[in-house]
């Protein structure tokens, strides 16, 4: 489809928002075009920045994603300090995250994207992306409805940077701790290296922008796999499959409330519908043709793409959600999700190799 | 000449069917879930920008434990 017609719809799903859900959703919508658009246009890939610094020692990736990271921090800190009723990415820190980032990090490389990855990827019309979204939902809706089972292992209360130390010191905290992976990161690449490009570091300043516009018309940080449980947990209980009622995570009132309610009404689904449409509006002018994928690399990477729904919930977040709402908004579990994530990644990168994806 | 452009309509195809089904299912996801929801409350509409509203999110996030 042809961005001009493209854009009249986005301008009229805009107008329907505007007068049959709310203003807030409306203006969301937009912030979510502005990120698909950013992530697509810019290829703003968490997981291919990840596998460029493991495979070719290419830095300019996590280097983004550093910048992406501290900016926003920097952003969002303050505000979050400055109007109370703006709340952090706060996860407890648990076994359930521990197992759940691991398994995270391993199954992105073999889906070739995260939460974002799999969405942006989706609306730029990848085959494998496109596949995968619908087993993310289900698998991001079952690891939430274990998720009373996965804390009773082990967890102890979410850590806040912001509200322990105010957002002063956790700022500084939070910016010494990026410069302190990016030591390391130069430690693996070595010296002579490109750090940084002018795709990754539009990407990063328009997302680090576009996040913030999200705390402070939502008053969350942005998220990707709450929006897509719910779309499968109501579903399933449409389906009678599922009932929420005595379920640890469902049966609580606030989530119980967003169940009741229609999808739209949803903040972190009216951002994955813009994040979609926003793809889509930049695949009206993407070229290049995607290699076919085998029947065996197809069912790996469904299986991969359901796993990492459900260890996104398993540990509270994506690296949207967890990493970059996680570490810009104070909340420690953003920090444990990092490397645990990236010893997933680690396999992960191998497995994607040893089936030739 | 490029592979890719070597390819014939009837390859590309199967991908164009794939993002029809994807967009169509989607779309009718929206759609039916917009009828079988209960009509939203417009007189209830949550404030439009959060900060400085003094009044806390009621999103879910994927953050969250409960």
């Amino acid at each position: 489809m042809k961005r001009l017609p493209l854009a009249a719809l986005m301008a009229a799903f805009f107008i329907f928002l505007l007068w049959s859900v709310s203003v807030r959703q409306a203006l969301l919508f937009v912030v979510g075009i502005g990120l698909g658009a950013t992530l697509a246009g810019a290829r703003f890939g968490f997981t291919t920045g990840w596998r460029q610094l493991i495979e070719n020692r290419d830095p300019r990736g996590v280097t983004g994603q550093a910048l992406l990271l501290g900016l926003a921090a920097l952003l969002a800190m303050p505000l979050l300090a400055s109007y109370p009723e703006l709340t952090a990415a706060l996860g407890p820190p648990s076994i359930s995250l521990l197992i759940g980032a691991f398994v995270f990090g391993l199954t992105m490389q073999i889906a070739d994207g995260c939460g974002s990855g799999t969405l942006y990827k989706a609306g730029l019309g990848i085959p494998l992306n496109m596949g995968i979204l619908p087993l993310f939902a289900i698998g991001s809706f079952m690891g939430s409805a274990h998720l009373g089972d996965w804390l009773s292992l082990g967890q102890i209360e979410p850590i806040g940077l912001v509200d322990m130390l105010g957002a002063e010191k956790a700022l500084a905290i939070t910016l010494a701790g990026l410069a302190g992976a990016l030591i390391v990161v130069r430690l693996w690449v070595g010296p002579g290296k490109t750090w940084l490009d002018g795709t990754w570091l539009w990407g990063a300043v328009a997302l680090a922008v576009l996040a913030t516009l999200n705390l402070i018309i939502a008053g969350q940080p942005w998220g990707v796999v709450y929006g897509f449980g719910l779309w499968a947990a109501k579903a399933a209980q449409a389906a009678s499959w599922f009932d929420p009622t005595g379920n640890m995570f469902w049966g609580q009132e606030g989530n119980a409330q967003i169940l009741s309610q229609t999808v739209l009404l949803d903040v972190t689904s009216i951002t994955n519908i813009g994040i979609l449409a926003g793809a889509l509006w930049i695949s009206a002018k993407a070229t290049g043709a995607q290699k076919p994928l085998t029947k065996q690399q197809w069912i790996i990477g469904l299986v991969a793409g359901f796993l990492l729904g459900y260890s996104s919930r398993l540990a509270f977040g994506c690296n949207v959600g967890a990493m970059l709402s996680g570490v810009s908004t104070g909340s420690l579990h953003g920090w444990i999700w990092i490397p645990l994530a990236f010893l997933g990644t680690l396999v992960g990168v191998r497995l994607r190799r040893r089936y030739q994806f | 000449m490029t592979a890719s452009e070597h390819a014939s309509p009837s390859k590309r195809s199967p991908m164009m069917v794939l993002k029809i089904i994807f967009w169509v299912a989607l779309v009718g996801f929206l759609s039916w879930d917009w009828l079988a929801s209960p009509t939203v409350d417009l007189r209830n509409e949550p404030p439009v920008i959060a900060a400085g509203s003094g009044q806390a999110p009621t999103g879910g996030h994927c953050s969250m434990a409960k």
